[in-house]
Formats: C-alpha cells, sequence, structure tokens
C-alpha cells in the first residue's frame, strides 16, 4: 500500500481496508527506514500523526470523512506549523517553534490530511539541488549519488521513495517542478495568487507560490481542490471561484493546442532529452492535439531577471531575521550592530548570504535603475510574450529541466550552472503563469519531466493534459528500485 | 564593476558579518551574475512600464476593526531575551 | 591722552553692523500625524495608545515568520479627507514602498511607507500670521506610513528594551515646502495643521502621546542668495514651545558659524529641551541608503473618482470657513471668532447654543467665559461638559430675556454645573427671579436712603463715588435680584432730585 495513490488510499480507507492509524504507522515505519539515507526530513511529528489519525478514524466510523481524510502527509518545511519546529532549513530559525498555521496549513487539517513530518529542503528556498540545507543535502532515491532537485528537494525525495504519498512544496523559480522532475514525480505550480501566501515563509514575494507534490495528476488535483482558495490574510490572494479540479480531469484533448517554444527546443538540448520530449509529443497529438510552434524572444533573459527581482526580494525579506523577537541569537554580542551582523553572519547559510548581498547592490542607490526597475521593464515584456503566445495555442510544452538528476557536488560551487538548471521553469514565476510537470520518461535510469504550461487560472486544463497523458503511460507508476521494500 | 570595497558596504547594509577571506569569494560571484545582468541592458524598454505584479490586480482594503487579540506569553516565548514584557537588545543610543 | 573712539566716528566699513538683518531663515517642517484608526494600518491589532508593552503587537507587526500586510480602509479615507482639505492633487493610483533599515524598533528591517506615487499630491494650507496677513505654505506631499516601535532604556543595564505595541500605527507624513521664514511663522503653521486634522477627526493631535511629531529642515542665506544654504534637520519636537525654541536657537547657531567663516554640516540634530539647544544625534543612521522598492506583498491602491467624491461628502467645514462665517454670520469679533472654531468641538458647542436663539456675542461671552473657567478648573475638555449646550442654552435665554441678572445667572450655572435640573427649575425653587417691577424697585431705593442719611448727605455735598455704596446696598438687600440697569436709572432719578 505505500505505493498506492491519495485516490487509491482514499478508497481503501472509505472501503474500510485499511485504517488511517495503520497507514500512518506504515509510512511512519518507512520514514523510520529510510530516511536516515534520504534526509529527507527535518522533523517527524509521529505522536501528533497518530492524534490525527485517531480523529480521522472516528470520522470514518461516523460516516463524515472527506476525500482526504486520514491521508498521511507531509509540508515542506517553509509553511508555519503550529507548535511544531519550522525552521527553512536554517540554523536561524533551527529553535522556532511556529506560532500559528500558514492557511495552506489549516486547510488541509480542515480537509483531515495527517502531519507525518516536515520535509528538507535548500535553505529558505534557495537552490536547486537542497544541498545548501543546515541540516545536510538531501539524496536523490532513485541515485543516492545523484541530488533530488530544489528547493523542495526534501518533498520530492520523500514522495518518490513513498516515504509518504504526498506532500507540499514551493516554486519561486522551480523549485516545486524541477525536483518533480528529477525524481519521477508530478509537481503543480498554481497561477500567482491562487494558493494563499499566508504562512509560507516569504524568499521572493512576486514569485512563491505553494503547490502540491505528488505521485500522479489526479492526485494533484484532489489536493488542489482542498489548497486553492481566496484568502482575505494575503493582499496578493486572488479572489476567484476556485473549480472542481477533479471534474475536468477526463475531458477528451481533441482539439487541444499545444504550442512549443521554439528556444525551449534549441539546438543546445541534449539529444536524449529532445527524443523523450519528442516522444511525448507524439502521444498527445494522437490523442488529438493539434501542435504548433510559437516563439518567447525574450526568454533568455530569465536568468538575469529572475536573479535580479528574487534577490532583491528576499534581501528585503530576510532583513526580519535578527536575533531580537525569535530565532537564532549569536552569543554576547558587544552592541547593537554586533548583535545584527554575528547573528545573520551565522544564522544564515552561505548561498542565502551570497544572494542577501546580490540583492542589497541591486536595489543600492546607483544601481537600482540599472538592474531593478530594468528587470521589473523586462519583465513586463515577458508577461507580453506569453500572453500573445497563448492566443494562438491552449497549452505550451518543453522540458522541465535540460539535464536529468546531476551529481552532489557537481554544480555547488558553480552558482552560474546551478542557476541554468532552472531555464525553463524560472519564466513561469516571473509571468505568474500555472505550470505542471509530469514524469515523460527515462534517460539511463533517471527521470525526466516535461513541463506544460498554461495561461493564468488554467490548471483545470493542465491537469486535464497531464492526467490524460498519464492514462497512456506508466512513467507516473515506477518506483525506485532500492526502496520499493 | 563589483569592488572589494562595495562588498564590505553591502555586507554593512545587509547586517552580515563577512571575514576578509570570503570577501573574494563575494566578489566573484557578485561579479558573474552581474556579468548576466549586463545582457539586459541592450533590450529597449523606454516605453515599458515596470511590473511589480503579474497580473495588475488591485490592493483590498480591510475594514477598520481590531480583530487580533495578542496574548503576549505565546510570543515571547520565542526568545528567551526578554524582561518585564519588553524585548532586550544590547543599548540602542539615540 | 585717551580718546574714546565713539562709534559714530569710525568709517562706514568698520561701522559694527547689524549683520542680523542680512540673514534669512528656511523653515520646511515635515509631520508625522497618527491617524486615530482602530486598528493598526497592516494588520488588525488595536492601535490605542498607553497598553502594557507587547500586548498590541500581533504576528504581522512582529514581522514573524510568512506574515503579510492587509491595508486598512479608514486610513485610505483620512489621508484623502486630508488631501481634499488641502486642495492637493489625489491621484489616480498609490503604490506602498519599503524602507530598507536597521533598527530594533523595526521588526521587518523595513517600514512600509510610499516613495513615488504619494496617497496625497501638491497642496497647500493658507495661515494667519500675528499682523493679521494671510500667508499662504505650500504642502509638497503626504503619505501614509506605518509607525515603529519604542525604545526603553529606564531601569536596563546596558540594554534596551523594545516595545513593539506601536509598530504598525498609521501615520500621515506631511510635508511641506520651505516656505516658513520665521520660527513663530513655523509654529502658526503647526498650529494650523493641528485644529485641521482635529477638525477633520483624523488624529486626536495629542502631541505628549505622541500623536503629532514634528522634524524641522532650517537652513539659512543671505537676503539676497539665490542658492539654499546647508539644511540641518531636528528631529522629533513634540511641543510648540520647543519647536520655537529650538528652531530659533539653530538659525541662531548657522548663523553664528557662517560668520565666523565655518560651515553648516548637513546633519540630523536633536533639541535639548533641559540645556536648550540642539546637538548632533550620537548615532549616525547609516549611509541613508534605503533602497527603496515597491512592496511586492502589496497592490497598488486605486483611487477612482466616485471614491473621492464619497469622501468629499464626509468632509466637515472647515477651520478657516467657519472661522470666516462666524465672523460673518454671528458678528463675532476675529478674536472670538479664533477661540470659538479652536476646536471643532467647541465651534459645535456653540453653534448649538445659538441654534436655541440666543444672541451670538452672549453666547460667546459665556461659553469663553464661565463655561471655559469651570472646564480648565475641572480640567474637563467641551465634550466632557456637565452641562450640554441645550442646559446652557436655557440659562442665556434667561439673562437674555431679562428674567435674571447677569450676577445672579453665575449662582445657577454652578448648580447647573452639578445637577441636573433646567435653569428655569433652579430660579423657580430659588426664587431667583429679577425683581424688574419700577414700585418695588423704588421703594427699596426709599428704604436704602433713609437707612443712611450720612452717606446721603455726603453725596449731596459732592462725594459722586457714594453712588456705587448705593448701589450694592439695594442689591444687597434685594439679594442681588434687582434688574441693575433699571436700579441705576432709578436711583440716579431720585438723587438727583
Amino acid at each position: 500500500m505505500h505505493n498506492y495513490t491519495i485516490t487509491e488510499l482514499s478508497n481503501a480507507l472509505r472501503a474500510k481496508k485499511v485504517s488511517s492509524t495503520e497507514l500512518t504507522q506504515l509510512f511512519l515505519a518507512r520514514i523510520d527506514k529510510f530516511d536516515k539515507i534520504l534526509n529527507s526530513f527535518i522533523t517527524v511529528t509521529p505522536t501528533l500523526a497518530l492524534e490525527q489519525a485517531k480523529q480521522a478514524d472516528l470520522q470514518y466510523q461516523k460516516g463524515s470523512a472527506g476525500p482526504l481524510t486520514g491521508i498521511p502527509f507531509a509540508h515542506k518545511d517553509i509553511f508555519c506549523t503550529a507548535g511544531i519546529k519550522t525552521s527553512c532549513a536554517s540554523k536561524m530559525l533551527d529553535n522556532f517553534i511556529a506560532p500559528y498555521d500558514a492557511t495552506l496549513v489549516t486547510r488541509l487539517n480542515q480537509a483531515g490530511t495527517v502531519l507525518l513530518g516536515k520535509t528538507n529542503m535548500d535553505e529558505f528556498a534557495m537552490g536547486s539541488s537542497n544541498e545548501n540545507s543546515f541540516y545536510g543535502a538531501v539524496k536523490n532515491p532513485w541515485d543516492i549519488s545523484r541530488v533530488p532537485g530544489g528547493s523542495s528537494g526534501g518533498s520530492s525525495a520523500a514522495v518518490a521513495a513513498r516515504l509518504t504519498p504526498a506532500a507540499t512544496g514551493t516554486d519561486t523559480g522551480g523549485s516545486i517542478r524541477q525536483p518533480a522532475a528529477l525524481c519521477n514525480l508530478t509537481g503543480l505550480k498554481p497561477t500567482y495568487g491562487r494558493i494563499s501566501r499566508y504562512g509560507l515563509i516569504a524568499f521572493a514575494s512576486s514569485l512563491d507560490q505553494a503547490g502540491p507534490m505528488t505521485q500522479t495528476a489526479e492526485d494533484a488535483a484532489l489536493l488542489m481542490n482542498a489548497m486553492a482558495s481566496f484568502d482575505d490574510k494575503d493582499s496578493t490572494s486572488i479572489d476567484r471561484a476556485v473549480p472542481n479540479y477533479l471534474s475536468t480531469l477526463n475531458d477528451s484533448l481533441e482539439g487541444l493546442k499545444i504550442g512549443l517554444p521554439k528556444e525551449y527546443f534549441s539546438e543546445d538540448l541534449d539529444p536524449k532529452v529532445a527524443a523523450t520530449i519528442q516522444a511525448a509529443i507524439k502521444l498527445y497529438e494522437n490523442l488529438g492535439a493539434k501542435i504548433s510552434s510559437v516563439s518567447l524572444p525574450n526568454c533568455h533573459l530569465v536568468i538575469p531577471l529572475y536573479y535580479i527581482i528574487a534577490s532583491a526580494e528576499c534581501s528585503s525579506n530576510l532583513a526580519r531575521y535578527d536575533g531580537v523577537r525569535y530565532g537564532y541569537r549569536c552569543n554576547n554580542p558587544t552592541d547593537l550592530k554586533d548583535l545584527y551582523e554575528r547573528t545573520r553572519g551565522e544564522g544564515f547559510g552561505n548561498e542565502v548570504k551570497r544572494r542577501l548581498l546580490m540583492g542589497t547592490y541591486v536595489l543600492s542607490a546607483g544601481s537600482y535603475d540599472a538592474y531593478y526597475a530594468k528587470a521589473q521593464k523586462i519583465r513586463g515584456l515577458l508577461i507580453q510574450e506569453f500572453k500573445e503566445a497563448f492566443q494562438q495555442v491552449d497549452v505550451l510544452l518543453g522540458p522541465t529541466t535540460p539535464t536529468t538528476a546531476f551529481k552532489l557536488g557537481e554544480k555547488v560551487n558553480d552558482p552560474v550552472s546551478m542557476y541554468l538548471s532552472d531555464i525553463y521553469t524560472i519564466a513561469i514565476n516571473l509571468a505568474g503563469l500555472p505550470a505542471i510537470s509530469i514524469p515523460a520518461g527515462f534517460i539511463d535510469g533517471l527521470p525526466l519531466g516535461m513541463q506544460l504550461i498554461g495561461s493564468p487560472f488554467t490548471e483545470a486544463k493542465l491537469l486535464n493534459t497531464a492526467h490524460r497523458y498519464q492514462q497512456e503511460t506508466d512513467w507516473h507508476k515506477k518506483v525506485p528500485e532500492n526502496f520499493n521494500l | 564593476m563589483v569592488t572589494h570595497e562595495d562588498v564590505i558596504k553591502f555586507a554593512d547594509l545587509a547586517k552580515i558579518a563577512i571575514d576578509e577571506k570570503q570577501i573574494d569569494h563575494y566578489l566573484k560571484s557578485l561579479q558573474s551574475i552581474l556579468d548576466l545582468a549586463g545582457q539586459m541592458e541592450v533590450v529597449d524598454t523606454t516605453s515599458v512600464q515596470p511590473v511589480a505584479h503579474p497580473f495588475g490586480i488591485t490592493q483590498r482594503l480591510r475594514p477598520d476593526k481590531i480583530t487580533e487579540i495578542v496574548h503576549r506569553g505565546d510570543f515571547q516565548k520565542l526568545t528567551k531575551h526578554t524582561e518585564a514584557g519588553l524585548y532586550c537588545v544590547p543599548l540602542v543610543l539615540e | 591722552m585717551t580718546s574714546a573712539i565713539s562709534k559714530k566716528s569710525l568709517p562706514n566699513q568698520l561701522q559694527p553692523s547689524d549683520k542680523a538683518d542680512t540673514w534669512e531663515s528656511v523653515i520646511g517642517l515635515e509631520v508625522h500625524v497618527q491617524l486615530s484608526t482602530q486598528s493598526k494600518l497592516f494588520s488588525g491589532a488595536a492601535s490605542a495608545y498607553g497598553a502594557e508593552a507587547n500586548t498590541q503587537a500581533c504576528a504581522v507587526d512582529l514581522a514573524l515568520p510568512g506574515v503579510l500586510p492587509v491595508l486598512n480602509a479608514e486610513a485610505v479615507n483620512m489621508a484623502i479627507k486630508f488631501g481634499l482639505s488641502i486642495q492637493a492633487n489625489i491621484p489616480h493610483y498609490s503604490i506602498f514602498a519599503r524602507k530598507n533599515y536597521f533598527y530594533p524598533d523595526l521588526p521587518k528591517g523595513y517600514q512600509i511607507s510610499q516613495h513615488e506615487n504619494p496617497i496625497v499630491g501638491a497642496g497647500h494650507l493658507t495661515i494667519s500670521l500675528e499682523n493679521g496677513e494671510q500667508k499662504t505654505i505650500r504642502i509638497t506631499r503626504a503619505h501614509l506610513e506605518e509607525d515603529a516601535g519604542k525604545s526603553l532604556h529606564e531601569g536596563f543595564e546596558n540594554m534596551s528594551g523594545i516595545d513593539l505595541n506601536r509598530a504598525g500605527t498609521p501615520l500621515l507624513e506631511i510635508v511641506s515646502e520651505p516656505d516658513l521664514t520665521s520660527p513663530k511663522e513655523a509654529v502658526v503653521y503647526l498650529k494650523t495643521l493641528h485644529t485641521l486634522v482635529r477638525y477633520l477627526d483624523i488624529s486626536d493631535g495629542n502631541l505628549q502621546e505622541g500623536s503629532f511629531r514634528c522634524d524641522a529642515n532650517v537652513s539659512v542665506r543671505k537676503t539676497h542668495q539665490k542658492q539654499l544654504g546647508k539644511r540641518v534637520e531636528i528631529k522629533n519636537l513634540n511641543s510648540f514651545r520647543f519647536i520655537e525654541k529650538a528652531i530659533q536657537y539653530e538659525i541662531d547657531r548657522q548663523i553664528d558659524v557662517l560668520e565666523r567663516g565655518g560651515s553648516v554640516e548637513q546633519e540630523t540634530r536633536l533639541y535639548d529641551t533641559d540645556k536648550q539647544e540642539t546637538r548632533p544625534m550620537r548615532s549616525k543612521e547609516d549611509a541613508k541608503d534605503y533602497r527603496y522598492f515597491t512592496d511586492p506583498d502589496l497592490c497598488p491602491v486605486v483611487i477612482t473618482a466616485d471614491f473621492i467624491e464619497k469622501i468629499k461628502q464626509t468632509l466637515p467645514e472647515l477651520p478657516q470657513q467657519r472661522h470666516a462665517r462666524f465672523q460673518s454670520e454671528y458678528k463675532l469679533s476675529l478674536y472670538d471668532a479664533s477661540l470659538l472654531t479652536s476646536t471643532r468641538e467647541l465651534a459645535d458647542y456653540y453653534e448649538e447654543v445659538v441654534k436655541e436663539k440666543i444672541p451670538a456675542k452672549l453666547a460667546a461671552n459665556w461659553i469663553m467665559g464661565e463655561l471655559a473657567a469651570a472646564l480648565n478648573k475641572s480640567n474637563l475638555t467641551i465634550l466632557e461638559s456637565p452641562i450640554n449646550a441645550k442646559r446652557l442654552a436655557g440659562l442665556l435665554q434667561r439673562i437674555a430675556d431679562q428674567t435674571i441678572s447677569s450676577t445672579i445667572a453665575k449662582d445657577v450655572f454652578e448648580e447647573l454645573w452639578v445637577s441636573q435640573k433646567t435653569s428655569d427649575e433652579i430660579i423657580q425653587e430659588k426664587n431667583l427671579q429679577q425683581v424688574t417691577d419700577q414700585s418695588a424697585i423704588s421703594k427699596l431705593i426709599d428704604e436704602i436712603l433713609l437707612k443712611y442719611p450720612e452717606q446721603l448727605a455726603d453725596y449731596k455735598s459732592g462725594k459722586d463715588k457714594l453712588f456705587g455704596f448705593f448701589v450694592g446696598q439695594v442689591m444687597k438687600a434685594s439679594g442681588g435680584k434687582i434688574n441693575p440697569q433699571q436700579l441705576n436709572n432709578l436711583l440716579k432719578e431720585k438723587l438727583n432730585q
């Protein structure tokens, strides 16, 4: 049962084939057994989980259970969970017990999910490999000498190894989609503003979005029904009706217009990756989709745009970590300056500090116009480009990442190379669009993901497009051997 | 061009202690990324408005009501550096 | 031989000229007005003054990880109200920006403020100077921003204690152009602004509690010099008296520096109220590179013409309009009108009284006289007056229709103060009606004249001052109830017989 999707688990629970308590014990045991290898969890919450499972079982007895009642689950350690350590994988918050629940957490609690624990991540969501965590790197269950991707590497590895049937992640430049692609998962980044950011520890406010990391598009749809909502505590939350994402999953793809951005299929693309994606395109054609080519001429600028905007925003968002009201504080500060400088110097890891310095530079007098203001203008151009592309097509398709999972330590000292691994995902955050990564095949035993991009608030269409593919393929059903025990 | 002195200045603005050995490391990093940023220069943005938010949504206004009743203890247990309900820091000179 | 060279014999160039009148001062003021909303600018915590430390600092105010700001509608309304009252340009949209710096009373490490696109554009305020002249002071802009918390030092050794109750309270920062030319003018501007924000009901303007804080930018230059001198900012002045002294001190200091051949350093100073001088702030603020950028957690505030119109409808009559109307409608003097319109509550009270058909001047005298004195003595505001407008009007009506004299009215007033009775009830109970019956008065006068034959004789022989004595005696005998006018006339008649 550890390989069951949420949909299957929910059916089993309802049919009383298993209880939530049994399921919870099952996954807790798997975490206990396998996580010392993967390091995908920062905090495991067995007592709470079993208590929640007990409550869920009562609901099933009473007949008042919903589709997510009693489903074991994990949250990326970036979401505030009341009474539970919330660290953002940083020494700065190693001692932080969140006094409140993120809106997303409240909603999933109300839907009845059972919290197994908080998953590992790149520190403050800054990274693409989960090598930047205060609690150590996370390993990819498909090959433990390789990275699971980041920053939601812990959630990704945990779901991939089936230590939890699903988990939440966050995506600022690809941090749900890229690890999903490297670990053979379905990872959805919704439209900006679709899911509340209240309680999501901020990295880059105009780019951050929470989303589900699951085995299937169907599971993602089920979770989205509970996760998506307007929240009046978040000024950037969009007040728009949430459709039932399950109801259109099986819609026919006949006549669906799929656009292939020619810049995503350049000569530089690895031929094996190209071939894998081409096979997927063929499959869509067989399902009735119409394929055409589109162009996103400014998409090569996404890397500098992203790093300028994201670092500027994070340099300001992380200014609150000063040791005064919570979190790490250095020992015996001699004066105020010392308190700030040593608390932040000691509390933050290297990648975080690098981005804070960058952000400070980008916003500083004399640099603002050339970097930040300019970046926000080009961002406008990018948004326009996508708008024009979506006038011709319904969905865009391309590889999620340029390669399969790279080795641990391979890119850690080469920030530019690390950033380039986000080349296909970053533009989407800048434009606030929804996008989903789904398993599209394997290259030399390692999973490869395909990305589907939609215009704003077309998550239902994306999930439908992904689901129909998953009905014709079984990449998403494969699990890494070493953890399928 | 980012200089040695710039790195020190930014570290001071960002209130992050860095030591001499790290300055070169940060310098290289900032430089390599800013080289990428140089690519932006060629794009003509004279007639473009900067975009802070992708969908142009406008600010919602919250009714002026007291909706938070504060239980100070809940928050102050997050640090041991409090006294008489105040957060303690090294002396702040005016 | 000593020769004291008199001033007059020195050639002109060496005359110690009165240099002070070749300098002029240039003053601009920044006022931070705390808006009297219930909750904070970006959170739902209470913003009332005086709560126990950190009991009004919620998760958002404490800048916990993951919290987000949501804008208070009433703060926007109040800002626009202010803008309309100074004929300012209100933009179609307004944007919040982050002002980044580190300080323990600033939990986020940035203040949410406004940089470009403030909610109120350029406007002006007309002030009335001492000599009666009107001067228009241009206001550059006004914008919304959140207040910081407080650092406390008492009782701590080598430590400061931070109270974040105030963090997040809404402020309206009002910036004037450097149009003010003297400390006195500056104070008039501030008082006019202070009255205005209280009239608009957007702030209680309490200086002691920090609801109205002033920073002054002061520079000096030679009278015909076009270029502005280096300016010095004097921060956190919290009383009108100190503001005047601080600005004057600073002007004198700068002139002194320049006359000695030095140059004025552009800096921030504080006013030391004990030593009565300005001094530089001990801790220099870092480089002041605030790295402003649009706050990505907030969206642009859209202000439609409809919205502005709705707020315009809620504007009260502004102080200057009311002042002018009190002069024209009630024929009050400039002085009386000023006093009675000094606060909206007082002006409302006055008009409520006058509405009961009470003569304007009578009402003015009593409100500025007896009532004001009684309120002051008991430390009450007009809103707390035990005698409401209707009851006071009741009393004044009886003076106007001569039922009682002014003197007796004072007694009635005292009774009104401590009871809930009407004037009529009190007059009735104590039998205080004025005696106006000519024959009754005549009889009383005759009695008194008979009683004091010596004084009568003295009067007749030229001691005119004894007239007052007789008046007093008749009044006393009647228990103060005789109509003074009639008494005077009748007594005069009888004495001159």
